[in-house]
């Protein structure tokens, strides 16, 4: 620490006087503002929760793992995955962004858009969590 | 302190195929979110993970039963099985059986009466 002071205050006074003067200085006193960031509801954006929804399906052994997952993509269908694994990939997706699908929309999802839908709505942010046994 | 109707349900009969299915599926998905306060509750020194695959490796060994009776008497047990679990009624040793190495009972020196009264086998 004190040999990166020393060396700081080094090249502090090396500094030519035209550079000096060039420092660019706010012309009025801008106050900080602090943002509450719970009270601005979700931060989750939907480009957000695609990319860790993805992220996670790449993590299962998937039949097409090659091809690009996106909104529209089916989990039956085009990821290959029977009734069982689909259920596993939901409570992968409940862990990752700590929602929890219902019964009724577990069953009713088909593709990677309608879960991406799921959570957004029902995401809570970490301020306003409940205990998570109660949960 | 543990609810004794927490995660209670009462038992029903399912007359068709579909529904029996989607309640097997909600089964199914309870027991794999629960999975990680099975490790914790039991103190099992085994990875969620293997917890759930050794769900998954019993739900797959009724897959191809068909008869609708038989379902719903499985569904039923599996899901005293569940409220058991997830209440902590049972003991360590009572889920480590699930995870018994099935081998065990097949090896001839130790299918001696008193080693199979120990192991507590039938």
């Amino acid at each position: 620490m004190l040999k990166q002071f020393s060396i700081a205050a080094k090249n502090a006074t090396r500094l030519p006087y035209m550079m000096a003067a060039r420092v660019v200085r706010p012309s009025a006193f801008t106050p900080m503002r602090f943002t509450r960031f719970v009270s601005t509801g979700s931060p989750l954006t939907k480009e957000d929760v695609l990319a860790r929804t993805v992220s996670v399906l790449k993590s299962f052994d998937l039949k097409n793992s090659g091809d690009k997952i996106g909104l529209n993509t089916q989990f039956t269908k085009d990821l290959g995955m029977d009734s069982l694994d689909y259920n596993d990939a939901l409570v992968a997706l409940e862990e990752e962004f700590d929602v929890v699908f219902d019964d009724k929309s577990a069953n009713e999802i088909k593709t990677v858009g309608e879960t991406v839908n799921y959570v957004l709505k029902n995401y809570l942010p970490e301020q306003q969590d409940l205990d998570r046994e109660v949960r | 302190m543990t609810l004794p109707t927490a995660f209670a349900e009462t038992t029903r009969f399912s007359t068709s195929h579909a529904e029996m299915r989607i309640r097997m599926l909600n089964l199914y998905r309870r027991y794999i979110r629960h999975s990680r306060e099975f490790v914790n509750n039991y103190d099992l020194d085994i990875p969620t993970s293997e917890v759930k695959t050794k769900i998954r490796q019993e739900f797959e060994k009724h897959r191809h039963v068909n008869d609708l009776a038989v379902q719903n008497v499985m569904y039923m047990k599996g899901q005293m099985e569940f409220q058991e679990l997830v209440n902590f009624w049972k003991q360590k040793c009572h889920v480590m059986k699930y995870f018994e190495n099935f081998d065990y009972y097949d090896k001839a020196a130790k299918n001696s009466f008193v080693q199979r009264f120990l192991k507590g086998a039938d």
